[in-house]
């Protein structure tokens, strides 16, 4: 877009047209679309509007500068006056004052710039080299017996971490290496304790940082002494700084990272309302495995018992087969007639022996009847009143003499 | 034994024991009663814990 300057016929142009020609030829160019801009805020002011107004000015020149409301609520920093700052915005025509301004969108304190800066520059290199790889991540132990701390002895950090080991596994003991954590010497002290702390062969896992702060206070731990004496730790290093968002360097280089002090404790110990639960696991485990055991080895008894029962009843049988035999040998030469009967009497007895206890039956008083040429009694007709006759006991013989018949019924 | 030596061998006799079903009666009663110790003296050491905190002093800016 351009102009023409043709004198001979004069174009004259309103105030508006030349702002708007203005407007569009600044506020299209790309580079004015998103500029950072480096100055000192003065003339700042906020009224009622909820705007922010203000100046931006080096030596020689100053520009305006506008942060709409919209925008300012959302800024994590504002510009003070006499501060010097960067601000990101675009650059525009405010047309009814005839000037130009910039629109601001955020805007940072100059020192955090580079800060900024510097983090980045140094984080890039210490990727480089490989100080963040994990490969290099050394395992956190399961059950720390002495965890070394490395911050303020004064600062709510420690108290936290204190606090909740206390309450998740006060087994553990905890060896403080008092350390500034912010301010010019910090970061030298931090790497100094980390070392001291090397020295010993006592601590299973090191903690080291601080509560929350702003970017400055969390300075140290994005310093590269800092980081060398993390990654030369022997010791597992945990690295613990307050601050929810964004990584430090400390936190890259550690073994592990945790958002805040406490956390770093949930991190490192286990929780002994867990162990407990597990200690209780355990418990029933072993007396459920005993008392099956037990279990076990009463059925097996049982069994054994089962089985010896059996034999017995068996070899009582066996007896009365035996028994049987004698006298089916006795029976064919006595009283043929009877030979089947007995045999059966005997089976029938050899049945109920064995549906019931051997030895019980055997005591029941069953016995054996011969006349004295040996024939077996199995009915009373075969003898007359005064004949005598023997009779097998169990245990042992008896010579009797009939006396008299009785009925059937009373035999019973 | 540390904690975790202990948690470590209560592991171990628990495993043994529900593996063991040839294991004769008696030693598994020794087992069982070691274990049962184990798990008691476990929680006795959690119960009976007391923080111990210990600063170690700087040498040379104490």
């Amino acid at each position: 877009m351009q102009l023409e300057f043709s004198m001979p016929t004069r174009t004259v142009h309103s105030v508006s047209d030349i702002t708007n020609l203005l407007k569009r030829l600044i506020e299209q160019h790309p580079p004015f679309k998103n500029v950072w801009v480096q100055g000192q805020v003065s003339n700042y002011s906020r009224p009622g509007s909820g705007h922010i107004y203000f100046t931006l000015k080096d030596k020689q020149n100053q520009i305006n500068c506008v942060i709409w409301r919209s925008s300012a609520d959302r800024l994590r920093f504002l510009p003070k006056h006499g501060e010097e700052i960067l601000a990101q915005g675009t650059i525009g025509i405010y047309g009814p004052q005839g000037k130009y301004q910039i629109t601001v969108s955020k805007v940072e304190p100059l020192g955090i710039g580079a800060l900024q800066r510097a983090f980045e520059a140094l984080k890039l290199r210490l990727a480089d080299e490989g100080l963040f790889d994990n490969i290099h991540k050394k395992p956190l132990p399961k059950f720390p017996q002495r965890i070394g701390v490395i911050t303020s002895a004064t600062g709510a950090a420690f108290q936290d971490i204190c606090e909740q080991l206390r309450k998740r596994y006060p087994l553990a003991e905890v060896l403080l290496y008092p350390s500034l954590v912010q301010g010019d010497d910090a970061a030298e002290e931090i790497a100094e304790a980390l070392q001291a702390m090397n020295q010993r062969d006592d601590i299973d896992v090191l903690i080291v940082g601080r509560g929350g702060g702003s970017i400055e206070d969390l300075w140290a731990f994005n310093e590269e002494i800092v980081a060398r004496a993390i990654f030369a730790s022997t010791i597992p290093v945990v690295s613990a700084v307050g601050h929810e968002t964004d990584y430090t360097i400390s936190d890259m280089v550690a073994d592990h990272r945790a958002p805040t002090p406490s956390a770093a404790i949930e991190h490192i110990v286990p929780d002994q309302d867990e162990l407990f639960v597990q200690l209780d696991g355990f418990d029933a485990r072993l007396r459920t495995t005993i008392q099956n055991q037990m279990n076990g080895s009463t059925t097996r008894i049982q069994e054994l018992e089962m089985r010896l029962a059996p034999t017995q009843r068996k070899d009582a049988i066996y007896q009365l087969y035996q028994t049987v035999d004698t006298l089916d040998v006795a029976c064919r030469s006595a009283v043929g007639r009877t030979l089947s009967d007995s045999k059966n009497r005997l089976h029938t007895l050899a049945q109920r022996l064995d549906a019931l206890s051997p030895l019980a039956t055997l005591k029941r008083g069953y016995s054996i009847s011969r006349k004295t040429d040996g024939e077996v009694l199995t009915a009373a007709e075969q003898v007359s009143v005064g004949d005598r006759i023997e009779v097998q006991l169990v245990e042992g013989h008896l010579a009797c003499r009939v006396e008299e018949f009785l009925d059937e019924d009373h035999q019973k | 034994m540390t904690f975790e030596e202990k948690l470590a061998k209560l592991t171990e006799i628990a495993d043994k024991l529900e593996a063991g079903n040839e294991l004769p009666l008696e030693d598994s009663l020794k087992l069982f009663e070691e274990g049962v110790g184990l798990v008691s003296s476990c929680r006795e050491m959690l119960e009976n814990a007391e923080q111990r905190v210990e600063n170690v002093l700087k040498t040379d800016k104490s």
